[in-house]
């Protein structure tokens, strides 16, 4: 065998081989640093549909599924009852409050804290200045809070004594505690953990709930364990970990095998059946009503100027093809907020001319009046995420049958989303989930100054009503300012009736947001209302 | 050996300088505002300026290309616009998984496709040539995302042979959690290789040396694998250096497909949220990882095949 000469230091198959041989081992050795328990039956898996973990500050969570972990790390104010939406005063459930009260004005808020109740990793007892300092930051434009605007209408934040605190609003609004005060953003965050940690809150958060986070582990996601101090007692599980899988069929997968005892579905059409399918034993929990789907017509861009170019396009829309695609996941819209929230319209509530049944023929009538006998064409950009997709080709399809052919393009989420708040989409639909508070959507969809611009200011104003025509801004001044909740109800259905008329953009559908969990896992409660996240802290595993 | 080391090494500096920069531009041309990705839809316009001046995004592009070049000079990568997380961090801690899937694959591809290739090329015409070429064929036409959902739920699901997600935790678990990605992106390698050896074989089988050895009455085995497949190496190895490239991003799909941490999808989730630090770094590592295989191709070269000398 021929061999090569070799002198020290030279480079040869023997250095080579012992090369590849260290790298090899360093590579099969190495590993992530954080040290890793074996699986443990006790602890819940649960599988989120995104990459990675954001934030677990909750007043920077920019990602929904970071709530999934917050909502089991920290306590809110009060909440309604678990699993439901309501939130009757009545029915209110104090968590970190032991009590909450709203003046007759409905201009203060008086919340006492429950004694004794600590914060996590020895930041000692939960007071009213950590309340205090919670709500402020949440409305400090330094915090730079994606929910700032919930607290906008905060004049100031009282400390009474150790426990009790006030919230001064700066005008009546007998909704604010069911937007602010919730398991939303107002969950209680020690003064001096955010002061000490600063941007490292993000990743090692400090609460009072019922679990306190441990580690976030690269491969296994955020690991929470049982806070034993939890004034409401000791979770009966031994932990949580969030484990992060974008790809929804590993997800599935996962979940059927049993490697995950809880996933967030996909709201696409057939996947709840095909999971059933697969795991017979699943349970699946609906959070209804879940998001709604907004889709505007941008009232600059020709021929949406045109109100009967607006209402052929809801007529030809078909509420039944989208019911019979997603099934389950479906919830029936009739006004702009859904029937499920107080006040929202129900099908029998509205004038037959304001429900935009499904008619073909009346769409083509429409578009012929308009100038467009033959139906016309018309481009728009979609947001490549399922559920997004998923609705709008559901429409495109509906479209066609009427004449009007619309061409998509995808593009990424944050593209779409840049591109709709600078105004370049004519088409846009926007998916949100609000608390059922019926002003919410109304303010940021179709207030004069949510109208989006080329600079990227406004909020979800696609269609820039009240600015090229008449909008609700005067009846939206009249809702606010109005202290009776019945009253407000009221304007606020009037406001939705004038959205109604002149149609600059209309709430498609709600699509719940769909668990599967196994039936080992019992959460202590039945889900049927909520945003996309519930506590944890009454789960146990049954045999 | 040395003045040969140091050329290299100026060639792959000169590479990722010009890899920062194409990487610097397309971020900042690709549309989508870091600032929107990072708050969120309710992020009003006061916080995202706030947020841009904070991060030097309000800076013209200029001014934003010399800081990014300073900062790559003195290896500051910066932090995750999302997450503030140390990007350095971030890739120390996700690099083992992508070593690991890449050195699994390497050996799944070579194992698998050089001995198909040689095969091939001894036995051309025969049924077990035309079933390696079908194969080989085949694994090209199959997307990493589509065989490693296959893999899954054959394996995974319906055997119930080894896990679906994650990195594992310890040896043995950790091992078994790389073996269906490691299959995954070493069979589509196995194609490429094999080909590649088919063909290298081929050109050597027909050699003068090769037919002098036989004549020789060397064994077949000799011939074959002393003689031929020695010789036919060089392009095999230049062509695993290059497929290193596909496979990193190959990667990318198959970390997703089966939840496994790695650069690939740092590397996605980066581009998706416009985290320009996360995906510059990332980036970067990729093309040095791409730059020492070249560079390590280059000297196995010499290793492998003594006639090349390395006094170029």
């Amino acid at each position: 065998m021929r061999s090569i000469e070799t002198t020290p230091g030279q480079f040869t198959r023997r250095t080579a081989i012992k090369g590849a041989g260290a790298l090899a081992a360093a590579a099969a050795l190495g590993g992530a640093p954080h040290k890793v328990r074996a699986a443990d039956p006790n602890v819940i898996r649960f599988g989120l549909a995104v990459q990675h973990v954001a934030s677990l500050d909750p007043a920077l969570n920019v990602q929904g599924e970071d709530q999934d972990v917050t909502r089991q790390v920290y306590d809110a104010f009060i909440d309604p009852p678990y699993g439901t939406f309501d939130l009757a005063p009545k029915d209110i459930v104090c968590e970190a409050a032991a009590s909450w009260e709203m003046s007759a004005d409905a201009k203060t808020y008086t919340l006492t804290l429950r004694e004794g109740m600590l914060f996590h990793k020895g930041y000692g007892e939960v007071t009213s200045d950590d309340a205090k300092f919670t709500l402020d930051r949440l409305r400090d434009p330094a915090t730079a809070s994606p929910y700032r605007t919930y607290y906008a209408a905060i004049d100031d934040v009282k400390i009474v004594d150790k426990y009790r605190f006030q919230v001064v609003l700066k005008q009546p609004d007998p909704t604010f505690y069911a937007s602010a005060l919730i398991a939303r953003a107002a969950l209680i965050v020690p003064r001096k953990a955010v002061e000490k940690l600063g941007a490292g809150f993000r990743r090692a958060p400090v609460g009072s709930g019922p679990f306190e986070f441990e580690a976030i582990d690269i491969d296994r996601g955020v690991i929470l364990k049982p806070f034993e101090q939890y004034h409401r007692g000791k979770p009966q599980v031994d932990g949580v970990e969030f484990r992060y899988v974008p790809d929804s069929t590993s997800r599935t997968l996962g979940f059927i095998k049993g490697e995950l005892d809880i996933i967030e579905g996909v709201r696409l059409p057939g996947w709840v059946g095909e999971t059933r399918g697969q795991a017979p034993h699943a349970l699946f929990d609906f959070t209804r009503p879940g998001s709604q789907n907004t889709v505007s017509f941008n009232m600059t861009r020709k021929p949406f100027d045109d109100i009967r170019v607006r209402k052929a396009i809801r007529y030809a829309i078909d509420r039944n093809g989208f019911k019979e695609a997603y099934g389950e996941l479906y919830g029936d819209v009739w006004g702009i907020n859904p029937p499920e929230y107080p006040g929202g319209f129900t099908a029998a509530d509205l004038p037959a001319e304001l429900r935009y049944d499904h008619d073909p023929a009346k769409a083509k009538a429409l578009l012929a009046e308009a100038g467009f006998p033959h139906g016309f064409t018309f481009d728009a950009i979609i947001s490549a995420r399922d559920d997004y997709q998923g609705i709008m080709l559901i429409m495109q399809e509906m479209l066609r049958q009427s004449g009007i052919e619309l061409r998509l393009r995808t593009v990424d989420h944050t593209t779409y989303h840049t591109e709709c708040l600078h105004d370049a989409c004519a088409f846009p639909m926007n998916s949100e989930t609000n608390a059922p508070v019926g002003t919410l959507m109304l303010q940021s969809n179709y207030a004069r100054d949510a109208v989006v611009s080329a600079n990227g200011g406004g909020r979800l104003n696609y269609s820039h009503y009240g600015q090229v025509m008449p909008g609700i801004d005067d009846m939206l001044a009249k809702i606010m300012a109005e202290p009776d909740i019945d009253r407000r109800i009221a304007l606020t259905r009037d406001a939705e009736l004038q959205i109604l008329r002149d149609m600059p953009a209309w709430n498609a559908l709600s699509l719940h947001w769909v668990f599967a969990r196994s039936p080992r896992l019992d959460l202590g409660f039945k889900i049927q209302a909520s945003y996309a996240y519930f506590t944890l802290g009454f789960a146990k595993f049954v045999a | 050996m040395t003045r040969y080391v140091g050329r290299r090494l100026v060639d792959a500096v000169l590479t990722i300088l010009l890899v920062l920069t194409l990487v610097f531009v397309a971020m900042r041309v690709l549309p989508g505002d870091p600032a929107a990705a990072a708050l969120g839809d309710m992020a009003t316009p006061e916080q995202l300026a706030a947020f841009r001046v904070r991060l030097g995004l309000d800076q013209p592009i200029a001014v934003q290309y010399a800081i990014f070049l300073w900062h790559m000079l003195r290896f500051d990568f910066g932090r995750s616009f999302v997450t503030n997380e140390s990007t350095l961090g971030l890739l120390a801690q996700n690099l083992p998984y992508t070593l690991q899937l890449a050195a699994a694959a390497m050996v799944v591809g070579a194992v698998i496709g050089i001995p198909a290739g040689v095969v091939a090329a001894t036995r051309r015409g025969a049924w077990a040539d035309y079933l390696a070429r079908g194969l080989s064929l085949a694994g090209f036409c199959v997307p990493e995302f589509y065989l490693g959902a296959l893999l899954l739920i054959v394996f995974a699901l319906k055997l119930n042979l080894l896990p679906i997600m994650g990195g594992g935790s310890g040896p043995l678990d950790r091992l078994s959690h790389l073996v269906l990605p490691a299959c995954t992106l070493g069979l589509l390698m196995g194609a490429f290789a094999c080909r590649l050896t088919r063909s290298a074989m081929l050109e050597v089988l027909r050699k003068d040396y090769v037919r002098t050895a036989k004549a020789k009455g060397a064994p077949r085995r000799v011939v074959i694998y002393h003689h031929a497949l020695r010789n036919a190496l060089i392009p095999i190895i230049t062509g695993f250096g290059i497929d290193i490239l596909t496979m990193l991003s190959g990667s990318i799909s198959v970390e997703l497909v089966f939840s496994r941490p790695g650069l690939g999808s740092v590397l996605v989730n980066g581009i998706l949220s416009r985290d320009y630090p996360v995906v510059q770094a990332s980036l970067v590592l990729f093309a040095l990882l791409v730059v020492v295989v070249n560079v390590v191709m280059d000297l196995l070269y010499a290793v492998v095949d003594p006639r090349i000398r390395v006094t170029a």
